[in-house]
């Protein structure tokens, strides 16, 4: 298996964004964090809207005190500590730190974006449509569950509803998905059914026209 | 498939992690077994991808959601920041205004008082009550009237309440150095006070006698009243007058008391010698636009323009044929400087007139002029130097 992404690998995008503010250093940084702290919050209970807030409020000292951060040696210890000193309002005990710290557990294997990244376009922006279709909850638990992986127990306690409900919304954009995936499969092949013979006589069609215009010219 | 076996998948861990590519062993259990049931593996294939376009579309969509709402939190703390930073320019700019005004007022401070430019003197005089009480005259008023065992200012207001007791029958009112004062006494004779002057007067004038004794330079306008002469004791002589106007310069550091007549008559009673306990044996008249000088034993009268030596009253100094030391004197003591002559000829002899309001650069600045000295100024000391 692919090692997975690694915060300390991110060393690049953090000096940029201390050095010249760069924004897209910054986004870089701010994704691959948001996913890691929403996968600890998870993991510890915690309410994914508090973490979605504490992340962000994490991420607005860092953006305001830029030039305070100069001497920040290790980024990632610098970000994971702050983040869980926000979250928890405490001093994080070194022990109880130690069991978060690998991330090897929060990103999917870099080999499924390949998956995606096959993918038809015009699928892919039906079921962006879906997606953006679910309610914000919704949507957050999807990610929870598929992205970082959280069990329904973890998922349900971090929204603070019932495991059923979690376990239900998931099943139902699943389910949605898997049909419009269907859908679009049929769709996808009766096009190329229909528009391929007529493709191949255009062809044809043209390449008569060019060998009797050379019969004209002689 | 079956809404049950969907279910399933998505309660199987092992198969969410096989389609994230979470778990290596989970990942080769699902596809061994897929490998055999090409059936499954079609069935599977869209929930597969469904799972992880999910997973990709979903942790993106967060981000850009939690983003966004990080990119307002950024730009509302830059506007407050804008804000501050508009409210510490603007701090900032009033601080500087300030901090030129105060510059600029020390600076004027520097100008009328300070080290370089030396200003004249102004009113100032300590009054010395028959009780004992001293009293320091305003600066803004020009001069006191006496009324009796009242004070009063020019503009009449009190000087003083009464005493708690009389102790002595005379008042003392005393010029500094760099001070003048005017003073209008009971019978409406008018006094003006030189720098470092002293004048003691009775609270009440005898009924045959108006009597005051005199140190330093004064100038009179004596009020007629020919039944009660005016006498006034200055060092070694006394100047007796009906109704008359004069000037005397008494200084104790002056070796030649001077009385000069401005209109009227007066007649000079004198001392030849300082310590002499014979009590003005001799005497002499003046006219006006005469001058006595007494000195040493023997008095001397001299036509002078008698306007510009008292010139000094209407705030001019006039300089007529006077020696340097004798005009040094009265800038020392108006300008309250110290003078030191560092081979400037205290002979030479100066004519002209400059303004007492002038400050001292400018008036040293005129006699500068004639060439024949120089001056030096370091704090409140001028050097004259040829």
């Amino acid at each position: 298996m692919n090692p997975t992404k690694n915060g300390r690998d991110l060393k690049t995008a953090w000096d940029a964004f201390i050095s010249d503010a760069n924004e897209q250093a910054f986004y870089c940084l701010y994704g691959h964090y948001y996913d890691y702290f929403s996968f600890l919050g998870g993991k510890r209970n915690q309410r994914a809207d508090r973490v979605a807030d504490s992340i962000n409020d994490l991420f607005l000292y860092v953006y305001e005190n830029r030039s305070r951060l100069l001497n920040v040696r290790d980024h990632h210890n610098y970000l994971v500590t702050a983040f869980i000193r926000k979250l928890f309002r405490k001093v994080p005990v070194e022990r109880e730190l130690s069991g978060w710290l690998s991330e090897e557990h929060v990103y999917p294997s870099p080999e499924v974006q390949l998956i995606q990244q096959s993918m038809d376009d015009e699928l892919k922006c039906a079921l962006k449509k879906l997606i953006g279709q679910l309610p914000a909850k919704q949507h957050r638990m999807i990610y929870q569950k598929f992205y970082l992986g959280m069990s329904y127990r973890e998922i349900s306690l971090s929204n603070r509803v019932s495991e059923k409900t979690a376990y239900n919304t998931i099943y139902i954009a699943v389910d949605k998905l898997r049909n419009l995936l269907g859908k679009t499969v049929h769709y996808i092949l009766s096009f190329i059914a229909l528009y391929l013979p007529l493709y191949m006589l255009m062809l044809i069609a043209e390449g008569v026209s060019a060998v009797a215009s050379q019969f004209e010219n002689q | 498939m079956q809404e049950k076996e969907l279910s399933a998948l998505l309660n199987d861990e092992r198969f969410l992690n096989y389609c994230l590519g979470r778990n290596a062993a989970d990942v080769s259990f699902w596809e061994s077994k897929l490998q055999f049931d090409p059936d499954l593996a079609d069935q599977i294939e869209p929930v597969r991808q469904a799972v992880v376009f999910l997973a990709h579309e979903s942790s993106m969509r967060e981000k850009e959601r939690a983003y966004e709402l990080l990119r307002q939190k950024i730009s509302a703390a830059n506007a407050a920041s804008l804000q501050r930073r508009r409210l510490y320019r603007t701090i900032g700019y009033s601080a500087a205004i300030m901090l030129l005004a105060l510059l600029s007022g020390y600076y004027f401070y520097l100008d009328r008082g300070g080290a370089n430019t030396i200003q004249p003197g102004g009113n100032a005089a300590m009054l010395t009550l028959a009780d004992g009480r001293r009293v320091q005259l305003s600066d803004e008023q020009e001069g006191v009237v006496a009324q009796g065992d009242k004070m009063m200012y020019s503009d009449g207001t009190p000087v003083a309440g009464p005493g708690p007791g009389i102790r002595s029958t005379t008042n003392t009112i005393e010029t500094p150095r760099g001070g003048q004062y005017h003073i209008v006494l009971e019978d409406g004779s008018k006094i003006w006070l030189n720098a470092a002057s002293k004048l003691i007067y009775p609270t009440h004038f005898q009924h045959n006698i108006r009597m005051v004794e005199l140190v330093g330079e004064a100038y009179f306008e004596v009020a007629e009243d020919r039944t009660r002469p005016f006498r006034i004791r200055a060092g070694r002589q006394e100047i007796t007058v009906l109704g008359t106007a004069f000037g005397v310069s008494a200084y104790s550091d002056e070796p030649a008391i001077r009385t000069t007549l401005v209109s009227g008559k007066v007649r000079i009673d004198y001392r030849k010698k300082p310590d002499s306990d014979r009590l003005f044996r001799d005497s002499v008249f003046l006219q006006p636009d005469q001058q006595s000088i007494l000195r040493g034993d023997s008095i001397v009268i001299h036509p002078v323009d008698a306007a510009k030596v008292t010139a000094w009253v209407k705030g001019i100094f006039s300089f007529d044929n006077e020696s340097l030391e004798s005009i040094m004197q009265k800038i020392s003591r108006w300008y309250d400087v110290e003078v030191v002559f560092a081979g400037a000829d205290k002979n030479s002899r100066f004519w002209g007139g400059v303004s007492r309001y002038e400050s001292v650069d400018e008036v040293l600045r005129r006699l500068q002029a004639t060439g024949d000295v120089q001056f030096k100024i370091e704090g409140r000391r001028v050097m004259a130097t040829k």
